[in-house]
């Protein structure tokens, strides 16, 4: 008898259990959390958050940690970046490749991904995810994401086979930088807006680090010997942004540009 | 949302207001591939549509000719996830509305569509602080 009164209680506490797991937020009946407006961060800040509440940024067990929401505005062409004595010489094939491109046939016209460093050079913030094997930049523009591998594993054997849009990226750190490696970039993706483009060839070098708590510094050497004369090297400030949000975007979602182009050669688009 | 919330989003809508003229929205397209820096336009209609979408917003006014006939222009404006943090919103512009809007026209010829920099309500009061896809 007790038995039986033991095993009964257990049915009913299990059914109880799933009724009320199964009501959840998305249950009838059940009231859903409180709005939680995504564009300030919640206050107090649940412990562990990693958006920025305004307060000075934490290490993460004993490394420096990029997490967060970053923004550096739209930049237009790369040559303007660069820092002295690490210019952009281009070669006759990026000379008259520069001189003929179409702004026109820009792939992020096209709604094509926008290749791993313009990815943060666009009108829209990105969000960084810090793990101890994996980084991760998701970007709002387009709602892209790249993944940069920090557990030591190189770039798979086939990649110059078969490029990807965001290429194949490897990340070290050497202390507090994250260093990262990319090949394997397809070759269709524009580096700016201003039209430079590249070949099969292009290696990024890429430095993150923290120039201050709210400030991400991003040096990247391109090296492509194909479009450029020797490697060249540009640096952009990001700004931490307030919050956690990163909104929504779809290119295609109302998009009317495309049957309004009209072929626009080098200088002429820019 | 909070009162807090409220006021940051007012505030960032004011400070754009006095500061968002002088930042170009950065477009999905060349600006010179679809618009013609040598058009400027000055238009004044009544709004028909809003379209506050991705990867531009767009509205539409019906504008009067000298001739009396009416014309339909398609007005792109910057980002609407830009213009959101900014403070604007769907409902920033009213069916029915009066709007003057200053801009540039397409290159293609035929195509009633121009590139929003200024809109200016009836009572004077500027809509999205700025509107532009990029710097002609």
């Amino acid at each position: 008898m007790t038995r039986s009164l033991a095993i009964a209680a257990i049915l009913v506490l299990t059914v109880t259990g799933a009724a009320a797991q199964q009501g959840g937020r998305g249950g009838r009946g059940n009231q859903p959390p409180p709005a939680t407006d995504r564009l300030a961060p919640p206050k107090p800040a649940p412990t562990g958050a990693w958006w920025y509440t305004g307060a000075t940024p934490q290490r993460q067990a004993g490394r420096v940690d990029l997490t967060g929401v970053w923004f550096g505005g739209a930049s237009g062409d790369l040559s303007r970046a660069t820092i002295p004595g690490q210019e952009m010489v281009l070669t006759p094939l990026g000379r008259k490749r520069w001189e003929t491109v179409d702004h026109a046939k820009d792939p992020n016209t096209q709604c094509l991904p926008p290749g791993p460093a313009r990815m943060i050079m666009m009108a829209h913030p990105a969000m960084i995810v810090q793990r101890p094997d994996v980084v991760a930049i998701l970007t709002e523009s387009q709602r892209t994401y790249r993944i940069i591998y920090t557990d030591g594993r190189g770039h798979p054997h086939d990649i110059s086979e078969y490029p990807e849009w965001m290429g194949s990226s490897i990340g070290t750190w050497e202390g507090d930088t994250l260093v990262v490696d990319t090949v394997g970039i397809n070759e269709k993706t524009w580096l700016d807006t201003a039209g430079h483009e590249h070949g099969p060839k292009l290696r990024l070098t890429e430095r993150f680090r923290l120039a201050d708590p709210n400030t991400l510094e991003h040096v990247v050497i391109y090296d492509d010997p194909d479009f450029f004369v020797k490697p060249f090297t540009t640096r952009r400030l990001f700004k931490r942004q307030v919050g956690d949000r990163i909104m929504d975007h779809s290119c295609l979602e109302n998009e009317k540009d495309l049957q309004l182009l009209e072929p626009t050669i080098g200088d002429a688009g820019r | 949302m909070t009162r807090t919330a409220i006021g940051a989003v007012l505030a960032r809508a004011l400070a754009c207001v006095l500061s968002c003229a002088a930042v170009p929205a950065a477009a999905h397209h060349s600006f010179a591939a679809q618009f013609d820096s040598n058009k400027p336009v000055k238009l004044t209609g009544t709004i028909t549509k809003v379209e506050f979408q991705n990867p531009h917003i767009y509205f539409y006014i019906d504008v009067t000719q000298a001739d009396g006939s009416v014309i339909n222009f398609a007005v792109e404006g910057g980002t609407p996830n830009q213009l959101r943090r900014q403070g604007w919103g769907r409902d920033s512009l009213k069916l029915g509305e009066t709007v003057t809007v200053e801009g540039f026209g397409a290159r293609k010829a035929g195509a009633h569509v121009v590139n929003g920099r200024t809109v200016i309500l009836a009572d004077g009061r500027r809509v999205f602080g700025f509107s532009g896809a990029a710097e002609p």
